[in-house]
């Protein structure tokens, strides 16, 4: 082995010690640059900006891998500081813009929802619009239909009153007087012969005049007491009235009005209505009573026609 | 011997490294580059609404930017270069956070309207 050789070999292994010692200290650490990484690695595995700001993640790269570069050439930490300050700048703008246009997407969305909220609305409120006038009309129907049904009732109730009223003013002309018992019409004696219950012909006109009214009003029954003074036998004077309230029913049965409408009663001289003890008194004491009884229950109820029997 | 060799040589490297920085920095012409890039991009920010929906923000990008043109006149262009690279970067953020503020906001009253909208659709469906 020559000297030139050992020199040259001498060189060669300086030459590699100098390389190893100056690769084994690594480039002091920069606390930036360590976020910088850090940031970038969590950038590349954001999914909104994999998908939204792909272009900015490569500017962000471009300015990590400038800012490693010169810690790696080992520039003044100024620079190095400087680079990667300007790395994780670009690193925030990149996942900024991603939330930018990943927003943008969901207002999008929000824009069609809101769209459809605005149909759903205005067909609700056409629904609420037309159930109202729905409503509306149905309720207008029923207030006629009840007011219909109310001036009908009036109208009845009005046919009622006037029938009772024309009732009234029929017994009236009948020279019927308001009692307790109900309309009384009072028969003097002179329709009969004195102990007699055949009826005189002058009495025709009075029972044509109640037949009529018979036969004009239905609903009504009618109640014929005969009543006489206290001359002569009692009994006698009670089969007596019977006879004759009994003609007088006999004679509206002739004329057509219902025997089951008819009701005859001999009181005989147990109800005077003045003294017997004088002429006057006595002839207005035999009497044949016709009484029409309050007549509210026989006009609006059938079944009182047959309590009446 | 071989020691000896190492040390003068990393010593070597130091001092033509030092001289390379103290060269440079007399020779080093104005960003004026920067300096144009920095000012467009402020000016974005501030029309995107930055001063606003983004004033932390955009505060650091124009305190920047005042500080890089005190150093632009004092001759220190390395410096104001970093600066309005920085400016630059701040600037780019400011009007990206401005947006997301908006579309925030926008996303915000959009959903306000919605549930409203919705709330009228509850009430009268519980009417009929």
């Amino acid at each position: 082995m020559t000297s030139a050789t050992r020199a040259v070999q001498l060189a060669i292994a300086c030459a590699s010690t100098a390389l190893l010692v100056a690769c084994t200290s690594a480039p002091v650490k920069n606390e930036r640059l360590e976020l910088a990484r850090a940031g970038f690695e969590r950038l590349s595995a954001d999914v909104d900006v994999n998908r939204y700001s792909k272009k900015e993640l490569g500017i962000a790269r471009a300015s990590l891998t400038s800012a490693e570069k010169v810690w790696l050439a080992r520039a003044d930490a100024v620079e190095i500081d400087h680079r990667a300050y300007i790395a994780l700048s670009d690193i925030e703008i990149a996942k900024t813009l991603a939330a930018v246009r990943s927003r943008e997407t969901q207002i999008a969305n929000l824009e069609l929802s809101q769209r459809d909220a605005i149909v759903r609305l205005r067909s609700a409120q056409a629904a609420a619009a037309n159930s109202a006038a729905q409503q509306a009309r149905d309720e207008a129907a029923r207030l006629m239909a009840e007011t219909e049904q109310l001036k009908l009732e009036a109208a009845e109730r009005e046919s009622q009153l006037q029938a009772q009223l024309d009732e009234l003013k029929e017994l009236r002309a009948l020279q019927a007087r308001s009692t307790d018992r109900g309309m009384v019409l009072t028969l003097g004696d002179l329709l009969f012969d004195i102990g007699k219950s055949t009826l005189k012909p002058g009495a025709i006109s009075d029972i044509d005049e109640i037949a009529t009214f018979m036969q004009k009003h239905p609903a009504h029954s009618v109640v014929i007491e005969g009543h006489t003074d206290d001359t002569g036998d009692e009994d006698s004077n009670r089969e007596l009235s019977l006879s004759r309230a009994k003609a007088i029913g006999g004679a509206l049965e002739a004329r057509g009005v219902d025997f089951t409408r008819i009701e005859t009663i001999g009181v005989g001289e147990d109800v005077p209505v003045a003294s017997n003890d004088t002429a006057v008194g006595r002839q207005l004491n035999r009497r044949v009573e016709i009484i029409f009884p309050n007549n509210e229950d026989t006009l609006s109820t059938g079944p009182a026609l047959t309590d009446s029997e | 011997m071989t020691k000896t060799n190492t040390i003068s040589l990393r010593g070597s490297a130091l001092a033509i490294g030092i001289v390379l920085v103290n060269g440079c920095a007399s020779t080093v012409p104005a960003p004026l580059q920067e300096l144009e890039v920095a000012t467009t991009e402020l000016e974005t920010a501030r029309t995107s609404g930055a001063p606003r929906d983004a004033s932390n923000q955009w505060q650091v990008a124009q305190d920047k930017f005042a500080k890089a043109k005190q150093l632009l006149d004092q001759k220190q262009n390395t410096a104001a270069r970093r600066l309005l690279q920085q400016a630059t970067a701040d600037a780019k953020l400011a009007a990206a956070m401005a947006q997301l503020q908006q579309r925030d906001n926008e996303q915000r009253a959009l959903q306000a309207e919605i549930d409203q909208l919705q709330q009228g659709i509850d009430g009268l469906e519980q009417q009929l």
